[in-house]
């Protein structure tokens, strides 16, 4: 059963349309990151779920209620914002205590509830610091345990580790995941941090000019990404233009721009059709002699990159296009030098095929 | 062609010190940059080097002069902020004809000197566009561009890219790298992006509270770290604690909690019954169907997987109880592995890397904050 579900929600700031027709279920306890760039609109959802923001149409219903006309005290979820605005002159307790008190409730069962919420985030101990005394990420977590003190069960998150220290970040990611898991809780988290959405969120939805592109488990939108725009802004892909030569109800022949011709298994698109084909950097492969491989494109090293786990090619190939590899740093090619003559590779069953944008690949491949 | 040479500063705020006695020397023409976790020091090191702050001991010099009372419009280095702070009223030939040393330049020299700024930063046709009409990045390449249109040859980039989105990022690193050897100039920059660290530099500085833990090259640094902070804030890393049982030259023989391995500790200093610290990089772990021919094999079982895109993370229990990340990159097809599967873990011993037993233990050791 659903705990949140939006239908067919827009927005419009102006002449800008924000928020275009979203309709989308999250789950009972599951975790959902929006992920979107600047200006995707993901912050306007995420306040338009949480009731700070009126769309101009559409619903948003919780708990199968419609809440329309709920005011945001009322509602069941609560909007956790970037910055965490902790109370510097209270400690963490009478922060976590505030807003129960303010609205009313028993000093002492309020203190009592607001220390079990610190167990949950494993600050119990520091409940009597200031939040000076405390560093990034714990006040991150005086943050979520205020929102929790509530008592609610669904949280929505606006960026909640983007204040933090790069490296931290990415520690944090799991403690964020472990708390909304152990607790049984219904997370909806904005980032704009690609890597972070795929390994926090249950699933993940990309959000791009107030549009929603696709919603799917971070694997399912890497591995079957729906258009060029989500092939692009989730992981790294090369893309090759081309038009269909020949098809059979296996594979079709693609040649692309400059003449050479490579072999896909997607047979979703007719002879003659312009195509973009989307390959992701990390299957294609590169050598410094020929191979026997299905698909080889010819060209010259003018880029390698160590990056840790992985070296980074750029080759220019032999049409003009800038195609990149990325071998493992410990197993890949003997040392190639720049200026090398070389062939990359990829298989027919790691290509996908997208219809060729209307208004031209470049600006599909735009981050905004 | 600058030199850096920087002796033994320290700077205090207050009882806080943000730096103590750091010495670096940078060389002519490299490309330097500086990470570390929050409250590290890096940017109160490049502020010293800017003449933004003054140190509070120490000493720090330019091709060999003395600089560092030197005021910040004498220093002849280009600053790069990641705020991005271009005069909103000027268009882009005016933002980078603005800095004071081309101010003072006679009209025909100034014209040359900008129109060979946009050149260089690809900001043809966008000369006459003003901040507002520029995307971040043409806007932080107009801020590049006015930093080095006045001539000078060090050039200081604190957090330039900070600011932008990834892709864009990932873009404009390489040009910056590209700009910087192909004008022959000196750059120190500091950022908080690993990756952007390790493709663009010929070294990076590793900083932790207030000091230098390790300077070398991406890929020193990367697959031989001298020092366990390097292995644990440079990309991922596997720590186990462990005690010396023998050692037969640069090979050492760990007990690591009843599990016996291998390791090659080329510049290790311990002695039998120490305690010691192996890591490994999750992606040098090997895994097998099989128990391998080699030492280090550890029979476990898989408890969790997590796709990552370009690889999946899995994690395994050993018998000794040892919790081990293992990264698979992908690649090639997805290996056939799945959670609660029984395998080998194979820890090659040229891949493992051995400490002596941190003094304050290994959590303070490890701690980024």
């Amino acid at each position: 059963m659903p705990t949140i579900q939006l239908r067919n929600i827009s927005k419009r700031f102006g002449s800008i349309q924000a928020l275009e027709d979203i309709t989308f279920d999250v789950k009972n306890g599951e975790y959902l990151c929006i992920l979107g760039s600047t200006g995707s609109g993901k912050t306007t959802l995420l306040r338009t779920i949480s009731g700070i923001i009126k769309p101009d149409n559409g619903e948003v219903i919780s708990n199968e209620k419609n809440m329309s006309d709920v005011p945001v005290e009322d509602r069941d979820t609560v909007y956790v914002p970037q910055t965490y605005a902790l109370f510097p002159h209270l400690t963490v307790i009478d922060n976590v205590c505030f807003g129960p008190i303010s609205k009313g409730e028993d000093n002492d069962l309020a203190k009592k509830r607001a220390m079990e919420i610190l167990k949950l985030v494993k600050l119990d101990k520091r409940a009597e610091s200031y939040p000076s005394e405390l560093s990034g990420g714990m006040q991150q977590r005086v943050a979520l345990a205020r929102g929790l003190v509530s008592g609610a069960k669904m949280l929505l998150l606006d960026e909640p580790l983007g204040a933090l220290d790069a490296r931290l970040r990415i520690e944090l990611r799991t403690e964020l995941r472990r708390i909304a898991k152990e607790n049984g809780l219904t997370v909806i988290h904005v980032t704009h941090d690609q890597d972070e959405a795929m390994s926090i969120g249950d699933r993940i939805m990309i959000l791009r000019r107030g549009k929603v592109q696709q919603i799917g488990t971070p694997f399912h939108v890497y591995i079957r990404p729906q258009n060029i725009f989500v092939a692009n802004f989730v992981g790294h892909s090369n893309f090759l233009e081309g038009t269909v030569m020949k098809r059979n109800s296996k594979e079709s022949i693609i040649r692309l721009r400059g003449g050479n011709q490579v072999k896909t298994d997607d047979i979703s698109h007719a002879v003659e059709e312009p195509i973009v084909i989307g390959i992701r950097v990390e299957k294609t492969r590169i050598f410094d002699h020929p191979v026997d491989a299905v698909n080889t494109l010819r060209g010259e090293l003018i880029k390698a990159n160590f990056i840790g786990t992985f070296i980074r090619y750029e080759v220019k190939l032999d049409n003009g296009d800038i195609m990149a590899a990325l071998e493992p740093s410990d197993s890949g090619p003997a040392k190639l030098q720049l200026g090398d003559r070389v062939m990359l590779t990829f298989e027919p069953d790691h290509c996908i095929v997208f219809d060729y944008p209307t208004l031209g690949l470049n600006r599909e491949l735009e981050v905004f | 062609m600058p030199s850096v040479n920087i002796e033994k500063i320290s700077k205090k705020y207050g009882k806080i010190e943000a730096l103590k006695k750091v010495s670096l020397e940078i060389e002519e023409r490299e490309y330097l940059s500086i990470i570390g976790p929050s409250g590290c020091g890096k940017t109160s090191l490049i502020k010293s080097i800017g003449g933004i702050i003054e140190p509070s001991e120490g000493e720090i010099f330019v091709d060999e002069h003395n600089i560092t009372k030197t005021l910040l419009e004498d220093r002849n280095a280009g600053y790069v902020f990641q705020e991005i702070a271009l005069f909103p009223h000027l268009k882009v030939n005016e933002n980078i004809g603005y800095g004071p040393l081309v101010k003072g330049e006679n009209p025909v020299v100034k014209k040359r000197q900008v129109g060979e700024m946009i050149d260089l930063l690809n900001l043809d046709g966008q000369e006459s566009f003003f901040p507002s009409e520029l995307s971040g990045g043409a806007k932080q390449k107009t801020a590049i561009g006015r930093a080095l249109a006045s001539g000078s040859k060090l050039l200081l980039l604190d957090e330039p890219l900070g600011m932008l989105d990834l892709k864009i990022r990932t873009q404009l690193r390489y040009e910056l790298r590209k700009l910087v050897k192909d004008l022959g100039l000196t750059a120190i920059h500091v950022t908080h992006d690993q990756e952007e660290a390790m493709s663009i530099s010929d070294r990076i500085v590793i900083m932790k509270a207030g000091e230098i833990v390790e300077v070398g090259t991406p890929r020193k640094l990367y697959t031989r770290p001298s020092k366990i902070f390097t292995a644990k804030f440079l990309g991922e890393a596997n720590f186990f604690e462990g005690k010396v049982t023998e050692i037969e030259g640069e090979n050492y023989k760990v007990d690591i909690s009843g599990n016996m391995i291998t390791v090659l500790g080329e510049d290790a200093v311990l002695k039998i019954n120490d305690k010691c610290i192996i890591a490994i990089r999750p992606e040098y772990i090997r895994l097998n169907k099989e128990k391998s021919e080699e030492n280090n094999s550890w029979k476990c079982r898989v408890v969790e997987e997590s796709f990552k895109g370009n690889a999946i993370i899995f994690i395994l229990i050993a018998e000794n109880g040892s919790r081990l990340s293992v990264k698979y990159v992908l690649t090639k097809d997805e290996p056939e592995i799945s959670v609660g599967d029984e395998l080998y873990a194979t820890l090659p011993s040229s891949h493992l890397l051995i400490y002596n037993y941190p003094i304050d233990g290994l959590d303070a050791e490890l701690a980024l904050e």
